[in-house]
Formats: C-alpha cells, sequence, structure tokens
C-alpha cells in the first residue's frame, strides 16, 4: 500500500506547468482581464474618480466579507453578518437619534452587539455542535427579527415623529466623517478598509496566534492533540466575524445618514461570495484575507463597469453567478489535492 | 474447498508473500497468525479478490476461481469481514433492513412488505441465537454486535467461505465466548472460515488447522492438535529474534508517577512510573487499551493527577499536558499528527509564541531537519508529499521546540521502512539521553525489544506485569500479554 502511494505522488508531482500557472493565478488573471475589458469599452472606467468610487462602493461588503473569512479561517460558515451589520446599522442610528449620544457610545453600541451575535453564533457552533451554516442561518433570522422588532419596521432617520413628538437627536458629522469624509482625497472608509485588511493580513500571517488559526481549521484532531484549545480559538473567529460585521454596519449607517431597516441582508451574498473567491484565489483553497480583498475588488469591478455598460442591476447577478462558478472551478476541479 | 497455492505477491520490490499455499474445508476453521506485516492481510485479500495474485491461483472445489474483484468474489461464495465492520453496513438504516438487503437484491425483488421482513430478520438473528431488536438502527450497535451483524448477512447471502481479520479484538469476554458458539453453528452449516488472531488461546479454541506466516512465507502449518501454543509462538517470533538489543543507561530521578489512573469511567486503576532519561515501553495487543492509556496521559478524555518532577499537577486537557511538558505523538500519523496541507517549517514552528519570523523559523526548521533527518531537507516542503517515515519525524520533531519532559508515543511504527524506523529509534534515543522519560506504546515485540528498558503489559486497560527489557523476549512478551488476558480478563 504504501508503495502505491509513493507511485502516485510521483506521477502527481509532473503537473504541466502551464495549467498550474494558470490554477495559481487564475483569479487574479480574470480581474486583471476584467479591468483590461472595461478600460478598453468605456473610456471613463480607468480614472481616479472611478477606482475611487469602485473602492468606496466595496468598501462595506469587504468588512463582512472579512467577517466570514475568519470563520472560515477556522473551518466554520458565518452567513449572519448581513443581519449583524443590519443590527449595527440600527443600534448606531438609535444611538444618535434617539439616545442622543455621542461619538464613542454611539460606536461602541453596534461592536458590543456584533460581539453578542458573534458569542451567540459560537455557542451554538462550538458548544450545541450545531453544523455551522444552519446556527448562523438561524441567527440570522433571530438577529434580523430583534432589529426589526426594535424599530417596529421602522428607519431611523433625523427628525422622525414619534410618540414624545419630534425625535431631535441628529447624525452628528464626526459620525458621519466616518462614511462620508475624504482624506487627501481618498474616502475615509476606503482607508478604514485598507487598515482593517491590513491588520487581518497581519494578524493571520504574520502572528502566531493567526497561524494556529488556519492549523485549527485544517485539522481540529491533529490541533487538538498539539494541545491548542480549539474551540477557543473556534470562539474567537466568530466575535471577530460578528465584529467586523459591526464595523461594517457603522460605515454603513454614516454612509447613508440614516438607520434603514435590514439595510445588511442585500450585502451578505457579495460577502460570502467574496470570501469564496478568496478561498479559490491562487489555486490553495485555503481562506485569505487578500484573496477575500481580491474578490471583493473583482465583483465591485464588474458592478461598476457593467453599470457602466448599461447591463441593467436585475442582470448583473447572472454574471456575478457566473464569476463565482469560474473562481470556484479553479480550485475545486484541481485533482491532485488530497485532504 | 477453497485453496490458495503457490502464492507470490510483492509492491514494488518488497515481496509480500512467497510460495505460499493455504486451504481451507468446508466446515473447517483455519487461524492465520504471524507479525504485523508478515503478509496476512495482503493474503486475505488475494483470497477475497481485492488483490489479483502476482503469481500462484485461487481455486474453488479445484477449480481456478480467477477472482475480478471483490464483488466477482462475493458471487463465488467468499466473503472478506475487515476490521473496520461497519464499512458494509448502512448505519441509518435498520438491522433488519441491512439483513433482508442481500436477501431481497438475490431474489431480484424491487418490492418488498416491512413486516414479512423483520420476521425473515428476527428468523435469521434467533438461528444464530443473537438478541438484537431488529428495529434499531444499525448506528447504535456494539462494534461486536455490528461483527455478527456482518456474519450473519454474509451467510444469509450464501456465503460459503468467511475470511475475517481479527474479528474478536475489540470483544469482551462474553461477546468472545458467544463468538465462538456462533463459530461452531457455522461449521455446522459446512461454512469455511480463515480468521486472524493475536490471541493464541483463542486460535488454540477455535481452529482446526492453523498457518503462521513469518516475513512472507509459511512458517508453520498443522492441524490445531498436533502443535502446541510453544512452537506456534517461537514459528511467528522467529528463532533469532527477540532479544533486547539497547544498552542500560544510567537512570535520573522519578519524573512521571501517577496513581489510580483510569482509562474508562469503572475501569480497573493504574499506576505508571518514569525515571528521567528512561524508555517505557507499554506492551499490549489490539484493544488492550494502549491508544486510550496514550490518550488518558495526554489529557484527552478526563482529568488526572500526575505528579511530574516532584510536585502534584492537573492535567485537564491537551493545553495543559503540553504546559506541564507532556506530548503525545498519536497512533494515526496521517489524521492527528501532522497537517499534510502546511510545510515542514510550520510544523517545525509550531510552538513559537508571538510575531512570526520567517528568516528566524528557517533556520530553526533547518537546524532541525538537519537533526532529525528529514527529506527531502527543505522547509518549505509540505509535509503531506513527504513518504511515511519524514511525517513521522516531522510529526516527532513539532514538539522538540516545545522542550518536553514526557513525549508519549503511540505506535509510531506504523507503515515506516526498516530505514527510517532505524532513524526514528534513534531520535527516541537521543531524547532519551536528553533526560527526557519516554512512554512508548505498541502490540510489536520487536520494536518493544528494540527500545525498552523496561516492558510493562497492558491488557484490558490494566498493567498486568513488569519486566526489564533484558528479562524479555518476542516469546515472552506475546504469552504474557495473551495468557494473562485469560487468567484476569473478566471485565
Amino acid at each position: 500500500m504504501e508503495f502505491a502511494n509513493i507511485e502516485q505522488r510521483k506521477t502527481n508531482r509532473v503537473n504541466q506547468p502551464a495549467a498550474e500557472l494558470a490554477f495559481r493565478y487564475g483569479a487574479v488573471i480574470i480581474i486583471l482581464g476584467v479591468i483590461a475589458f472595461f478600460s478598453i469599452i468605456n473610456e471613463h472606467f480607468f480614472t481616479y474618480s472611478n477606482f475611487s468610487d469602485i473602492l468606496r462602493s466595496i468598501s462595506i461588503v469587504t468588512f463582512l466579507a472579512l467577517g466570514v473569512t475568519f470563520s472560515l479561517v477556522v473551518d466554520g460558515f458565518d452567513v449572519s453578518v448581513g443581519s449583524t451589520t443590519s443590527l449595527a446599522t440600527i443600534a448606531a442610528a438609535s444611538a444618535l437619534v434617539l439616545h442622543r449620544q455621542e461619538l464613542l457610545v454611539t460606536l461602541l453600541i453596534p461592536l458590543l452587539c456584533g460581539i453578542l451575535v458573534g458569542l451567540l453564533n459560537a455557542f451554538l457552533v462550538v458548544k450545541v455542535k450545531l453544523p455551522d451554516l444552519l446556527a448562523t442561518l438561524a441567527v440570522m433570522y433571530v438577529v434580523n427579527g430583534v432589529q426589526l422588532t426594535y424599530t417596529k419596521g421602522y428607519s431611523i432617520y433625523e427628525g422622525m415623529p414619534s410618540s414624545i413628538g419630534t425625535q431631535t437627536g441628529h447624525f452628528i458629522p464626526s459620525f458621519l466623517f466616518i462614511g462620508q469624509g475624504e482624506v487627501l482625497g481618498i474616502p475615509v472608509s476606503v482607508i478604514l478598509m485598507l487598515v482593517f485588511v491590513g491588520c487581518a493580513y497581519v494578524f493571520l500571517e504574520y502572528t502566531t496566534f493567526g497561524r494556529r488559526m488556519y492549523m485549527v481549521g485544517d485539522n481540529p484532531e491533529a490541533a487538538n492533540l498539539f494541545g491548542i484549545p480549539v474551540n477557543r480559538y473556534r470562539v474567537f473567529a466568530y466575535v471577530v466575524s460578528g465584529l467586523f460585521a459591526a464595523i461594517g454596519g457603522i460605515v454603513l449607517a454614516s454612509r447613508i445618514g440614516t438607520g434603514q431597516v435590514s439595510a445588511g441582508a442585500p450585502l451578505l451574498m457579495d460577502a460570502v461570495a467574496s470570501a469564496y473567491i478568496g478561498y479559490a484565489l491562487f489555486g490553495e483553497k485555503r481562506p485569505s484575507v487578500i484573496g477575500t480583498l481580491l474578490g471583493s475588488i473583482l465583483i465591485g469591478v464588474l458592478l461598476n463597469g457593467l453599470t457602466m455598460m448599461d447591463v441593467p442591476y436585475f442582470a448583473q447577478d447572472i454574471v456575478k453567478g457566473g464569476i463565482l462558478i469560474v473562481a470556484l472551478a479553479f480550485s475545486f476541479l484541481r485533482k491532485d489535492k488530497k485532504d | 474447498m477453497l485453496a490458495l497455492r503457490n502464492i507470490h505477491h510483492s509492491f514494488g520490490d518488497n515481496t509480500v508473500l512467497q510460495d505460499v499455499t493455504l486451504q481451507v474445508r468446508s466446515g473447517e476453521v483455519h487461524a492465520l497468525l504471524g507479525m504485523n506485516g508478515a503478509g496476512k492481510s495482503t493474503l486475505l485479500q488475494i483470497a477475497a479478490g481485492v488483490l489479483a495474485p502476482q503469481k500462484g491461483t485461487v481455486e474453488i472445489d479445484g477449480r481456478e476461481a480467477n477472482l475480478k474483484s471483490p464483488a466477482d468474489a462475493l458471487l463465488k461464495g467468499i466473503v472478506f469481514l475487515t476490521q473496520e465492520v461497519d464499512r458494509g453496513l448502512v448505519p441509518h438504516l435498520s438491522v433488519h433492513e441491512n439483513l433482508t438487503a442481500v436477501l431481497l437484491k438475490n431474489e431480484r425483488r424491487i418490492l418488498f412488505h416491512k413486516s414479512t421482513n423483520r420476521e425473515r430478520a428476527r428468523a435469521l438473528l434467533a438461528q444464530y441465537g443473537l438478541d438484537i431488536d431488529v428495529n434499531r438502527s444499525v448506528s447504535s450497535l456494539s462494534l461486536y454486535e455490528k461483527q455478527m451483524l456482518s456474519i450473519i448477512r454474509a451467510v444469509a447471502g450464501n456465503a460459503r467461505y468467511l475470511l475475517l481479520d481479527e474479528p474478536t479484538a475489540s470483544f469482551d469476554r462474553k461477546e468472545t465466548e458467544r463468538f465462538h458458539r456462533i463459530v461452531a453453528k457455522l461449521k455446522e452449516q459446512g461454512i469455511g472460515i480463515v480468521f486472524i488472531s493475536h490471541r493464541l488461546h483463542e486460535v488454540f479454541a477455535l481452529s482446526d488447522r492453523i498457518s503462521v506466516l513469518r516475513g512472507g512465507k509459511l512458517a508453520l502449518q498443522k492441524n490445531t492438535g498436533e502443535t502446541t501454543l510453544e512452537e506456534t509462538v517461537h514459528a511467528m517470533t522467529g528463532s533469532d529474534a527477540g532479544k533486547a538489543r539497547r544498552e542500560t543507561t544510567r537512570l535520573g530521578p522519578t519524573q512521571f508517577k501517577v496513581d489510580d489512573l483510569r482509562l474508562w469511567k469503572e475501569g480497573p486503576p493504574l499506576s505508571l512510573e518514569l525515571k528521567a532519561g528512561e524508555i517505557v515501553v507499554v506492551f499490549g495487543l489490539l484493544g488492550s487499551g494502549k491508544t486510550t492509556l496514550a490518550e488518558t496521559l495526554f489529557g484527552v478524555h478526563r482529568a488526572y493527577q500526575p505528579i511530574i518532577k516532584g510536585t502534584e499537577r492537573l492535567i485537564n486537557g491537551t493545553r495543559s499536558a503540553v504546559r506541564n511538558g507532556i506530548v503525545l505523538i498519536p497512533e494515526e500519523r496521517g489524521k492527528q499528527g501532522i497537517w499534510k496541507r502546511h510545510d515542514i517549517r510550520t510544523h517545525l514552528a509550531l510552538s513559537f509564541k508571538g510575531w512570526i519570523s520567517k528568516r528566524k523559523e528557517t533556520a530553526y526548521s533547518r537546524e532541525a531537519i538537519e537533526w532529525f533527518t528529514i527529506r527531502p531537507a527543505s522547509p518549505s516542503y509540505k509535509v503531506g508529499a513527504l513518504s511515511g517515515g519524514n511525517q513521522q519525524k516531522v510529526a516527532i520533531a513539532k514538539w522538540f521546540a516545545a522542550d518536553p519532559d514526557v513525549v508519549i508515543f503511540d505506535e509510531p511504527m506504523k507503515g515506516i521502512d526498516v530505514l527510517a524506523k532505524e532513524t526514528i529509534f534513534q531520535m527516541i534515543e537521543s531524547l532519551a539521553e536528553q533526560k527526557k522519560s519516554i512512554l512508548y506504546l505498541t502490540a510489536e515485540p520487536d520494536d518493544a525489544l528494540r527500545i525498552a528498558d523496561r516492558i510493562v503489559i497492558l491488557s484490558r486497560g490494566r498493567i498486568i506485569h513488569q519486566l526489564q527489557a533484558s528479562e524479555a523476549n518476542a516469546e515472552r512478551l506475546l504469552r504474557l500479554a495473551e495468557m494473562e488476558e485469560n487468567a484476569y480478563g473478566v471485565r
């Protein structure tokens, strides 16, 4: 048996270099191709202001996608990020408009909400041992219900009427700066996104803590037998996921200047798609921060380009789905990956 | 009569079977014995059509059978039950559904009646004196019940020859007795049985004929009445094998001590003491509780309080085990000991803390690779692509940076070639020279004798004997592990 395996390995190692290259950089090639395509088609595409627009448009989704990425790293999955974002949006708006709070509290409350949702997810997945997809799906409904119940289904905005008369709280400038401001011509939300992407990247790739998260996700049994507290790492991942979703919610509230109900829901699928494109990137089947960012950029570029080409928004999902299929095919079609 | 004639087989350059002839008549029980790697499993696989013999023939009733596949063998009445009994059963279907599936298939029926099905299943079970509720799902059955179910199903499907690979390894005493009765019943029905076992007493109680393989050759083939236990053990181990080979070393003070350790809830208490620099081998057959002992010491199952270097500690999980200087090299290397997709450097530097410095880790990895002679000597090589021996070296070396006091090896030589084996033995010895205590759990007498200072014999969760390596030889180990099991083995 042992010998048969060695023979097998030998044949596997001889890969065609061209195919190998295509697998490794497939997603990158696709992104560059798409950018080149739109640049040729439309002269306004390849401009600084357009790229700034694209980055701004993906900044919120990227936060959610980072959350999903962390759950993927420990071999989990978190689909509650969309609802968590909605909850955080409402929490921030409520703190400002209904409770007249200053910036610090307005930021802390949504973040706390994110941590709580993360802990609930972790409890269900790690302690109760529900399948991750189903547990977070259930939590998604619960959290969505919570924010709808709290607002009775109405959005929160400045000067909204209520039982005690018109609300006097308002979106303070320092809060709006997060989603609408610019520094040196770069949108603050883009800077925030890049900073958090950088932090997450450094954490996962350059600290032993992050490395152990990957080890937990890859082989929990071996990790446990190496004395790594597997469950704590998984709890941590879900909490981080909730936190990132909450940050996304804060930026979202600040961007639109109101507390829209269920505003995070449509972001979920884009976030999951970004994380999975990142998972497929470099043909490694490994969730990674850079991959997720590129995935998110790819989706942003596509939407932007298609809109410029006057492709109606309802047809854009077809293209998005197609891209996801191609990206996933690149990694899952590899035959020599033995798990 | 099922006959294997002059079978030769080799994997690559490695000859596993050489000119082996073995026959089993209807109603006869033929025991197949031999140490690990003697070729027993390969022989059964050939008989069952899993492998095609490279030379020699398989004959049924004097005619060449020319088995093309396990399914083909099944059609010709040969059923092979491996140690993983679950494989053939559908876990979430009920007992009667599993039992009657074959019958229905043979009758080419598409529609069936559930209540008649249940009746048939009950009748079948009753015929073999088995008391299982036919409505239970197979996944809720014990290993024994699954094994019996597989056998009955095979026989109901008109099997004429049963090939069993260590059928009784996990049975307790009562189950073993009941198994004996079922075997007797099968004999009456004229079914020929070949079975592999390491439990010699059982072999002598059950079999009509005994074959012993050693290094792929037939070392003994006699009717059970005409041979003795001594002769059989001797044939298994060979004359030259089985002397302790390690020079006695000077030992330090007691480093690790545990009393009243229980492997399972109402299990017998067990004590163990390891000195600094000592290599203690726990010798136990399959089903003795070896792996459970290793895992329990490593804190996998429940908390316990050992005395380490003179102070009492609490081990309540794998993390606290590592923090208290206890580490484990688990039995299932690929599944439990390594991360196949990660490179060598990541493994070796896994106990590093804080920021990752690739330069520092690579330098450290190179050193460790040199020291452990891991090949290829490249820190960025994926561990999954290494050979078994090198994977095991990585699995051991990954602990090195943690600087443990007690290193537990659970059957570390599984599937490792001879050369790598010796290197790994030397690694273990040099760990002992660094005053680490080694606990080495194995079912291989040769390995035990190669590495041990002291040998303790484990059977059904208790230590039944202790001896210095110098007093031991392979024959004695096997007989102790096996015989005392019968003397004490009431659970």
